[in-house]
């Protein structure tokens, strides 16, 4: 607690900072309809996503599971837990933090909240059309873009009205500093309608032709990574990291070079995935230079978190928000160099067709963007809820239980991944044996996804308590330890 | 502020709007939590910058010579670039290695990896005659038995088997020739490899025979040497006038019935030394 002077102690509106508490204190208030139920519809997304991809990952072993069920089969829940994670959990909860995080950081309040709200159930309209469109047997079959043309449309207008919301709050903002956060966001909310509507327009309303649909899908596909949650979840690292810690950012020309040089370069990252494919060789070595380039946004984002954190990195051991955020950032730093790596033709040929890259899709949108998630709603719904996190236990497992289960499979996958593409190497092999190589190291990402399910219903748990205000009324913060005294990092 | 006053700005801004907000209201999640983060100003290091060019610098030379001069029509990397004997690594498949990826998926079964087969079940490949082309045994026969296959009783090194060998027609003659290369280069093998085109040519030969051979048939064929791969020649004028055509053709009609019926429309196609690819070259 703050040391209180004797003014304070008579009346807390007096307290320095009281005046601050009040500005932020109504910015939440304004935010609370919108904000909560994005995550909410978030958290639900993302148990309907764990159990689709559950489902999908034990058939890669047992082919024969639930064959029955039309509506279950492989190549329906595949796309279904893809497009329900992607559009239901991970857009929604990062939605949500970019609104919460805009108003925090413009300071002012959500005008017209309730229009956000309506925006957020036709969002969540469209996704659910979409999941039970692919489910009915009517995907598109194109990557990241499989939800059927009826979804399309809702979904669009739903998040025309949330984009345009957070770029008129920042019309309105608060004269003085513009921090790093809000580059990202705002440039994320530009970003996405930008490619949502481009390769909607270029491969489903007005197809273009031949192999010029292979490079737009995977501009697309490579782009909602890295100029829509990369944005998003680098925006809420740059937030909660400082604010949770009390001092400032490292540096401010870092965070400008690592900004502008993600802004440059990575666009053009998505044709690395069509490495030995029909399209112009100038295309792809273009991609290959420009994924290598990924190197400098990456590093220098990895060296100003660093050096904000030295000193401080004690703080994850009470700290819920900081452990989850820093596990996502550390995670950012290692799958951007993974991918980096990938994108090198002498290696792709080892691992493009193999489950090296779903491991390292996992580790981006998992490791990286839902942990990062993870952190912000820990840090963001007790402030909308005015309710404290009921159990520190729960929180930790949490932690542990999808900290374990994401690194297990990305492991798994990977060494799996390397095998499988070691054999389709050698030529005495045929491609159909390759896969046996794969095979044990599919069980054991079949066992993680138990323990990532499990950590999702603890979390759901926790979440569904907060929204009830469960049980008795905390004052302190829910912690995983007693912080030293003598540290700002006890003000999470 | 340059922007003109809104009415957002008014709803905190008033000081008495803001005594009103009953203090308890604020959650004390808010009161503790630490000032809006800000951002420090340490400079770039240097040691950064210079690997950031360094990378820059490489990424230059890398679309120099990967760009395939930055066309619309050319999909290999390495095309006209300034590396220009890069294309020869690009050359064409070793026959040996897709030989032996073909025979591990399809023939070990019966003749196994070692190419001995199994005694009294399967012939051996090792030492064969039938395999080397020696004795009565030449390699059109080798050919003809994978595309139609084998029944019957047949002798092999001294030794009678009676088994049915499947038809492998459904291979391509890339692969046929690959495969047979492979058996009769490994093991202690050393005859001359069989050329795609070579199979190809036997191949239009015989469309019209749809039984498996058997060891009798082709005992009356008279033998044939696969001709060595030979580049590609100039377009000939007719198939008779062709260098290359008199090794093979001319011998085939003479003395084959089974071959004649079909011998004039695929001579020029089957010819081996035009690529498979070209047919039409000759009604040109």
């Amino acid at each position: 607690m703050k040391p209180q002077s004797l003014l304070s102690s008579i009346n807390p509106a007096n307290e320095p900072d009281a005046l601050a508490s009040y500005e932020r204190a109504e910015i939440d208030a304004s935010t609370r309809g919108p904000v909560l139920l994005f995550f909410g519809s978030a958290v639900f997304w993302l148990l309907v996503g764990s159990v689709l991809g559950l489902l999908a990952a034990w058939k890669m072993t047992h082919p024969g599971l639930l064959d029955s069920l039309g509506f279950l089969t492989f190549g329906r829940i595949r796309p279904a837990h893809l497009n329900a994670v992607i559009y239901g959990w991970a857009s929604s909860a990062g939605i949500g933090t970019g609104l919460w995080l805009m108003a925090r950081l413009c300071r002012v309040p959500l005008m017209h909240s309730k229009l956000l709200v309506s925006a957020a159930v036709f969002w969540n309209l469209g996704v659910l059309v979409g999941v039970l469109g692919i489910l009915a047997g009517d995907s598109r079959s194109i990557e990241w873009l499989e939800f059927p043309g009826y979804a399309t449309p809702i979904l669009f207008v739903a998040y025309a009205c949330i984009g345009i919301w957070a770029v008129i709050m920042f019309r309105y903002r608060k004269p003085g500093h513009v921090y790093v956060s809000q580059w990202y966001l705002l440039a994320a909310f530009l970003w996405f309608p930008w490619m949502y509507a481009t390769a909607n327009i270029l491969l489903v309303w007005q197809p273009i032709q031949g192999s010029a649909q292979g490079a737009v899908n995977w501009w697309f596909a490579h782009n909602v990574l890295g100029l829509w949650f990369v944005p998003i979840g680098l925006a809420s690292a740059y937030y909660m990291i400082p604010k949770v810690i009390g001092r400032p950012i490292h540096s401010y020309y870092l965070a400008i070079l690592g900004f502008w040089s993600l802004a440059v370069f990575y666009s053009w990252n998505g044709m690395h995935h069509l490495i030995g494919g029909p399209i112009p060789a100038w295309m792809i070595s273009a991609s290959v230079v420009a994924s290598v380039m990924m190197f400098i946004p990456v590093v220098t984002v990895a060296i100003n978190h660093h050096m904000t954190m030295r000193g401080h990195f004690d703080a994850l051991q009470w700290s819920p928000t900081l452990r989850f955020t820093v596990f996502g950032a550390m995670a950012y730093t290692i799958v951007s160099l993974q991918g980096i790596s990938m994108a090198i033709p002498s290696l792709n040929t080892l691992t493009h067709f193999t489950d090296y890259t779903i491991g390292h899709a996992h580790f981006g949108l998992y490791g990286f963007f839902s942990m990062m998630m993870f952190g912000a709603m820990y840090y963001i719904v007790p402030r909308l809820v005015g309710w404290e996190w009921p159990s520190a236990t729960m929180i930790r497992w949490h932690f542990w239980l999808v900290a374990s289960g994401v690194l297990l499979m990305v492991g798994a996958l990977t060494i799996g991944g390397i095998l499988q593409g070691l054999a389709q190497y050698d030529p005495t092999v045929s491609f159909r044996s390759s896969l046996d190589y794969a095979t044990p190291f599919r069980w054991l990402r079949g066992i993680s996804g138990f323990l990532l399910l499990a950590g999702h219903l603890v979390f759901a748990t926790l979440f569904v308590q907060m929204l009830l205000k469960v049980g008795r009324r905390k004052e302190g913060p829910a912690l995983f330890a007693a912080p030293a005294d003598h540290k700002p990092e006890a003000a999470v | 502020m340059t922007a003109p006053t809104q009415p957002p700005d008014e709803g905190f801004n008033e000081k008495d709007q803001r005594n009103e907000m009953d203090v308890a209201e604020v959650h004390g999640s808010i009161l503790r939590e630490q000032s809006e983060p800000r951002s420090g100003a340490e400079p770039v290091p240097l040691w950064l910058l210079t690997v950031f060019f360094s990378i820059i610098f490489w990424a230059g030379l890398y679309l120099a010579y990967n760009s395939g001069g930055f066309r619309a029509d050319v999909f290999d990397p390495t095309h006209g670039a300034a590396a220009g004997d890069a294309a020869a690594q690009a050359g064409p498949v070793d026959p040996r290695v897709l030989g032996k990826r073909v025979f591990t998926q399809n023939c070990v079964v019966c003749h196994q990896t070692t190419g001995l087969g199994i005694p009294g079940q399967f012939p051996p490949l090792v030492g064969s005659e039938w395999v080397l082309g020696q004795g009565w045994h030449g390699d059109n026969h080798l050919v003809k038995i994978l595309l139609k296959g084998l029944q019957g009783p047949v002798q092999v090194k001294g030794a009678t088997f009676n088994n049915a060998m499947p038809t492998w027609s459904q291979l391509t003659d890339e692969q046929i020739a690959a495969v047979l290369t492979y058996i009769r280069s490994e093991w202690g093998n050393a005859a001359p490899p069989i050329s795609a085109a070579y199979v190809k040519e036997i191949r239009d030969k015989t469309t019209a025979r749809t039984e498996p051979w058997k060891s009798k048939d082709l005992q009356d064929i008279p033998a044939e040497k696969a001709p060595a791969e030979a580049p590609p020649a100039p377009a000939a004028p007719a198939p008779g006038a062709s260098p290359a055509a008199p090794g093979a053709s001319p011998a085939a009609p003479a003395t084959s019935p089974s071959a004649v019926p079909s011998a004039s429309p695929a001579a020029p196609a089957a010819s081996p030394a035009v690529p498979s690819a070209s047919p039409a070259a000759p009604a040109a």
